[in-house]
């Protein structure tokens, strides 16, 4: 009799486990379905927003605008190893005979190492190849107040026209040098960690840029006119300059 | 057995002051010193708590008389931590920025002892409505709580509240305060203010 009872008591256990699992994973289920188009649809806008302000482009708020844009403007290219490069071109074509468009700039995936893991942003790098436009962190565990801060819009938009070999100075220092930038008080693993990720992408970008355009005649052309022109405008500057 | 029937009015004059789960209970520390330097993220987690606590009372409450005494730690985990997953994805869903700056800390709701602690000294002895009034009463004194001290700190860190400028330029922001020990310092203070007030208190009574 007494077995009897300590088995039943045994078996309502088990039971009661098994049902009260089943409803917690049945509501956890129903509740992530009804959400879930809506959380991929905020994450795809935040990541098409953060790269748009990588590459210096006005942001627009509704989603229509948004895709239009990367429809036209913005080519992924998967043909390096290890790296998500983007082409920015022009809207409308600047030489209406050819209908070419200028190169915007280039956008590269960067990976960074922080102080408590890794930080992900959009790189934007100008179309010589040189310079930062400006970068867009997207993911990162930092310590929130300080080393968190690297997601703050001024510290992305510092980075237009740096150069490598990037150095960090203390932060309010705003030098007019082209290889340094501002840090975050308090944060200096995660500068050190961002800094290592710009100045790898600065010296990767000429080799990744020349391996794309070997797909893409049209963006070879538009790389070409731009290198070309730059040349161009260098050798008159120089004429002017001579006395 | 009715005189014993916890009263909604007692019930919230315990967990804001009285029976205040940080100040009295001495719960929830680890959050109150980890997401208290941004004062935006500490309401958002505020709000998680006090949406966890009373949830969790409410339906802990409801099985009380079904869930096996053996295995009642694990159910209540389970359900605790179900009610988190909601709250993650609902903030995930509609507040985007927010979620991923609060990242692992909502999560973190499940280890809070202060809900655990709720369900098993209130909400499997009492009914369920005024178990979710002990809940919401808890959560609402643990924010108030995390909400002064989060104020001070990114005051004094950072210059700001909410994210908006305060102190003006002519501010040197505390760095210590956006760092562990800050919380630390200022919750110490904040204890030994109001606990020593409530001392005062109990002896001015007798």
């Amino acid at each position: 009799m007494k077995f009897a009872t300590k088995r039943a008591e045994r078996l309502y256990t088990i039971l009661f486990m098994f049902l009260i699992s089943l409803f917690c994973i049945s509501i956890l289920t129903a509740v992530y379905l009804a959400s879930r188009e809506r959380i991929r649809n905020n994450e795809t806008l935040a990541s098409k927003r953060a790269l748009l302000t990588a590459a210096r482009m006005p942001v627009p708020d509704d989603l229509r605008t948004l895709d239009e844009i990367f429809k036209n403007q913005v080519s992924e290219y998967t043909n390096v190893p290890g790296s998500r490069i983007f082409a920015v071109r022009q809207g409308a074509s600047s030489d209406p005979a050819s209908g070419r468009r200028r190169i915007l700039g280039f956008v590269f995936e960067g990976r960074g190492t922080g102080l408590w893991g890794e930080i992900r942003a959009w790189v934007g790098v100008s179309p010589d190849r040189k310079q930062l436009m400006a970068v867009a962190i997207t993911a990162h565990s930092e310590t929130p107040g300080l080393g968190a801060r690297i997601d703050e819009p001024w510290f992305g938009r510092q980075f237009s026209g740096k150069a490598s070999p990037l150095v960090a100075r203390p932060e309010k220092t705003r030098s007019a040098i082209q290889t340094e930038f501002d840090g975050i008080t308090g944060a200096t693993a995660t500068i050190e960690g961002v800094r290592g990720m710009l100045n790898s992408i600065l010296s990767n970008a000429p080799a990744a840029v020349n391996l794309i355009i070997r797909f893409d005649a049209d963006l070879s052309n538009a790389v070409s006119m731009h290198d070309s022109n730059a040349a161009a405008l260098t050798a008159l500057q120089a004429k002017e300059a001579q006395p | 057995m009715s005189a014993a029937r916890p009263k909604a009015g007692r019930v919230f004059a315990d967990g804001l002051l009285r029976n205040n789960p940080v100040f009295v209970q001495v719960l929830g520390i680890c959050s109150t010193l980890a997401v208290t330097n941004v004062f935006e993220n500490t309401l958002v987690m505020c709000i998680g708590l006090v949406f966890t606590t009373g949830l969790s009372n409410f339906s802990l409450s409801l099985l009380r008389s079904m869930i096996p005494g053996r295995i009642r730690m694990i159910v209540e985990t389970l359900v605790i931590a179900s009610w988190v997953i909601v709250f993650d994805i609902i903030i995930k869903a509609t507040l985007p920025e927010i979620s991923k700056a609060l990242g692992a800390y909502v999560g973190l709701i499940i280890t809070n002892c202060i809900v655990m602690g709720r369900a098993e000294a209130f909400a499997l002895a009492n009914k369920p409505l005024i178990s979710m009034a002990d809940g919401i009463a808890n959560g609402l004194g643990y924010s108030w709580v995390l909400l002064a001290v989060a104020f001070v700190r990114e005051l004094l860190g950072s210059g700001s509240i909410l994210g908006a400028r305060v102190l003006g330029e002519w501010w040197t922001n505390w760095n210590i305060m956006v760092m562990a020990p800050g919380g630390f310092f200022v919750l110490a203070i904040l204890i030994w203010i109001v606990r020593g007030r409530m001392e005062r208190n109990k002896e001015g009574a007798r």
